[in-house]
């Protein structure tokens, strides 16, 4: 099927201007925005953007294990079930190593070996790096600096055993050296250091979240600029006794293409689109329409419709009367 | 009538001694064994009841092996209020109710300073955050480090092995991101599949990079992904979150061949615990009560703020505003500018006086709010009428002193919870309803274990209150909600700025939610959402089923027992269970 290529933007302006009546609401507040144009849908906010996430999958990348990239190489090679030789003979040798027999020597070894951490070896443990997390423990080598932490302890835990080793002959349980503090400052330089490059890494995720969030800013801005919500989103009403409006009546004159001063009762005849979409009926109110004399004189309390762009140059004074459509247009 | 009140006298009187007896028998178990492990296996808002129908139906086989068939289960376990994630983990690490670790909400809201200028603030980055899943764990942690709160991982330094948490020294822990790079099946696209696959990814680090490591002798493993698809499905654990639990269930299978594997197996306790309940899903859909959009927004016609987002109308002062803390759903904590919502006086809390007479602006006048909250009903009516009420709001609490609490289901069915100490330095707690019944049901309750009206007359410890209230509709709430209220000296200087002005909790079958989003949820003080996952596992352990009730605080005493360093539980206010254990 061939389609019309006028047909897209025909659809688009069609649903531009198509009035927005077919809303399921059967309020009257919902009868009073009924004849106003539709606005585009607003986009949905991910918790974290598409440029985010293209940054922290690519920041990831390097954290990909030397061993599993070649097991997918390998694994290209044979289609059919996913094949991963490499990680298999890791986790044989692991297997198999725990198998052995169980002493201090085993432990020794097995903690050495584990804090090589061959089979983890990455190609970010080579680059530098700010981690995908935020803050979190470093970016910079993640698994070069644990291997480092880990062989410290490692020798930690060996010189505590030939200590130990040292000073049973002589009838000292505890050790030939009873001293605690040398292994108490590695341990909390070891931390130090942990807790400063996690600070560096926290710093370093935050620049390159607000670089990322700028630079969609600026992409987006015309969009955004563009877009106008709802009528009823941007329209505000203002009730309030009458003697106040009076005081600002040169404020509502002078703004008086965006402003109708009327009751309560009125409003409830009367659509937003008559008011302020002149092309969808009459203009109702004429130049008459900001003017506090057209409100009877009996009516203590006034409401104002404008909208959002005037209502922030309301005076402080107006603001605590602004109030919801609904209490005007739906009293009960 | 007199007989009444004599049997009911006698009753209480019987009851220190029966629960006297009960304490008894229940440390009269055995001990553990010296050089155990711990592993805890934490699945978030698991729910106690789903866990063991999937168990009985064979869809649950590595937990039943390790853990379920051959440990003792605690059907009566209980976490504090609001049974929220942050709150129940502050109390889950530090053994501590909320009273002690000062973290009484999700987000920590600041009265004096608003919620984001506080340097403590677990959530001024929230939208990093959420990549990992839940809260600033690492942030949350320095809070109590500052306040000189000891949480385990200070207890038992280095020797605590963690996949990521919501409270955590280091978030994510060290290779966590490695880890999980390598776990998910496409790494180029790894930024969307982590925070998809945590509990793949937390059973895959806990393996590889903690299980074996010598030095370690607790290890905590975190399954978040049941609550989260809770928080985001209509049936949640009655419905698509079970099929997250069997994928967990295959998660710990891998766990425990590791620890068969390095051999620490025979020698380890396994606990198995979540943090809080679920509400809904099975009878009824959670109908939203939308206290903010729909009352406060547009009824009250005030501007809402919460963590990450802002109702504000056009023109109106953007500075005058109600902020809430409804995360959980079943519960909302409302903070309001002193005496009106023009005021801008962030500098001290609203009393019952202000809070019945609170000024809504010049079109609406003072109103009561705590009336209006109680009166409010949605627009869209009640989608399951007769099934549960027709009214969200379930009860408005306030706090009246430093020691008093108000409870109010309506305008006359109102109570004051009451802390008191007497001159040994025992904490005791009266419920004193003003009519019947009582707000929290208790005197028509048949789960209530002792005559009511003799029961009230009287203030009783917190563990009595547990004895008798946990087999209610409201189990533990008189305590729970008298400590969320109350704070330690030494965390007293922040009551000003962070104690709420009401909190109200939302009735069965309703959510305060304001998306379209349909899901269960928690943070009631309703029994499904209050009752808790506890489990535990490991050598001497009795396969049996104690129906003696506990807390959530309970269980860090437990855990430094096990690894044969009880004296660090000092100052804590839970106590080791050793009912697990064969004499």
């Amino acid at each position: 099927m061939r389609r019309n290529p006028a047909l897209l933007p025909a659809c688009f302006v069609a649903a531009w201007l198509l009035p927005a009546a077919a809303v399921a609401d059967d309020t009257d507040t919902a009868r009073f925005f009924a004849d106003c144009p539709a606005a585009p849908a607003e986009t949905v906010q991910a918790p974290l953007t598409t440029g985010q996430r293209m940054a922290y999958s690519l920041i990831g990348l390097g954290q990909v294990e030397v061993v599993r990239a070649a097991d997918w190489s390998v694994d290209l090679l044979w289609p059919g079930r996913e094949r991963r030789p490499f990680y298999s003979l890791v986790a044989l040798t692991r297997s198999g190593y725990a198998k052995l027999p169980r002493n201090r020597l085993h432990t020794r070894m097995g903690e050495v070996a584990d804090a090589l951490q061959l089979p983890e070896l990455s190609f970010g443990d080579v680059a530098s790096t700010v981690s995908p997390a935020g803050p979190g423990p470093v970016g910079v080598g993640t698994g070069t600096l644990d291997r480092g932490h880990r062989l410290i302890d490692a020798a930690q835990h060996l010189v505590g055993d030939v200590n130990w080793l040292v000073g049973a002959p002589v009838g000292r349980r505890q050790g030939l050296i009873t001293l605690r503090w040398p292994g108490q400052v590695i341990d909390g330089l070891q931390s130090g250091l942990t807790l400063s490059l996690n600070l560096l890494s926290g710093l370093a995720g935050q620049v390159l979240d607000t670089v990322i969030l700028t630079t969609e800013g600026v992409v987006k801005a015309p969009w955004t600029m563009w877009r106008r919500p709802a009528c009823q989103e941007r329209t505000v009403f203002v009730q309030l006794p009458r003697e106040l409006y009076a005081q600002h009546q040169r404020f509502w004159h002078r703004h008086r293409r965006g402003v109708f001063v009327g009751t309560a009762e009125e409003l409830r005849t009367l659509t937003h689109a008559e008011l302020f979409h002149p092309r969808r009926g009459r203009r109702y109110g004429g130049r008459t329409r900001a003017e506090l004399d057209r409100v009877p004189s009996s009516e203590a309390t006034v409401v104002v419709v404008t909208d959002d762009r005037l209502a922030r140059r309301l005076h402080d004074a107006l603001r605590p009367y602004v109030v919801p459509a609904e209490w005007v247009l739906e009293p009960d | 009538m007199l007989q009444r009140w004599i049997a009911g006298g006698v009753a209480i009187a019987c009851l220190p001694g029966l629960l006297w007896a009960e304490e008894l028998a229940r440390q009269a178990g055995g001990a553990p064994v010296p050089g155990a492990r711990v592993v805890v296996l934490y699945i978030d808002g698991l729910r106690d009841d789903v866990l063991a129908e999937l168990a009985a139906a064979g869809q649950l086989p590595h937990l039943r092996a390790a853990v379920l068939d051959r440990g003792t289960r605690y059907p009566n376990a209980f976490t504090v209020f609001p049974s929220n994630t942050l709150i129940t983990n502050g109390s889950l690490f530090t053994g501590r109710w909320s009273d002690g670790t000062g973290i009484k909400s999700q987000n920590q809201f600041e009265r004096s300073s608003g919620p984001t200028a506080e340097t403590d603030d677990p959530v001024d980055d929230v939208r990093i955050l959420d990549l990992l899943d839940k809260f600033a764990p690492a942030k949350t942690y320095r809070f109590l480090k500052r306040h000189n709160v000891p949480t385990l991982f200070d207890l038992l330094p280095g020797q605590v092995g963690y996949t990521t948490l919501p409270i955590a020294p280091l978030h994510p822990p060290p290779r966590w991101m490695h880890a999980a790079v390598n776990a998910v099946p496409h790494p180029w696209w790894s930024a969307t599949l982590i925070p998809q696959q945590l509990d793949r990814i937390n059973a895959a680090y806990a393996a590889e990079e903690l299980v074996g490591r010598p030095e370690l002798s607790v290890l905590v493993v975190w399954f978040p992904g049941v609550d989260k698809l809770c928080h985001t499905t209509a049936r949640g654990q009655f419905g698509p979150a079970r099929r997250v639990l069997i994928e967990i269930d295959q998660a710990v299978g891998r766990i425990v061949r590791r620890l068969k594997e390095v051999g620490w197996y025979d020698r380890s306790y396994l606990i198995l615990l979540s943090d809080h309940g679920h509400l809904g899903g099975r009878d009824w859909i959670n109908q939203h009560g939308d206290l903010i959009q729909e009352l406060l927004h547009r009824r009250l016609g005030v501007n809402v703020r919460t963590t990450d987002e802002r109702w504000e109308r056009h023109g109106t002062d953007p500075e005058a505003y109600v902020f809430v803390d409804a995360q959980g759903q079943g519960q909302a904590k409302l903070f309001l500018p002193f005496g009106g919502i023009h005021s801008h006086d962030w500098r001290r809390r609203n009393h019952l006086a202000q809070l019945t007479a609170y000024d809504a602006g010049p079109n609406r006048g003072k109103v009561n709010l705590l009336e209006e909250l109680l009166r409010f009903r949605p627009r869209a009516g009640n989608r399951s009428p007769g099934l549960v009420p027709d009214r969200p709001v379930d009860l408005v609490l306030v706090k009246l002193s430093d020691h008093e609490v108000l409870v109010m289901r309506d305008a006359q069915n109102q109570a004051v919870i009451r802390t008191v100490v007497d001159e040994a330095g025992t904490v005791r707690y009266a419920y004193r309803p003003s009519h019947h019944p009582d707000p929290l049901g208790y005197a028509q309750d048949p789960g209530f274990g002792a005559p009511f009206a003799a029961w009230s007359a009287e203030a009783h410890t917190a563990e009595e209150w547990l004895q008798v209230t946990h087999r209610t509709r409201y189990p533990d709430a008189v305590v729970a909600m008298a400590r969320f209220f109350a704070w330690r000296p030494a965390l007293a200087a922040l009551a000003p700025a962070r104690d709420p002005d009401v909190v109200v909790t939302a009735a069965p079958g309703w959510a305060f939610r304001s998306s379209a989003v349909e899901a269960t949820d928690h943070g009631y003080p309703l029994a499904e959402s209050m009752r808790i996952v506890l489990r535990i596992a490991g050598p001497q352990v009795r396969a049996t089923i104690d129906p003696a009730p506990h807390r959530i605080i309970d269980v860090l005493p437990t855990i430094l027992e096990m690894v044969g360093r009880p004296e660090l539980a000092a100052g804590m206010d839970g106590r080791p269970i050793r009912s697990c254990y064969a004499p």
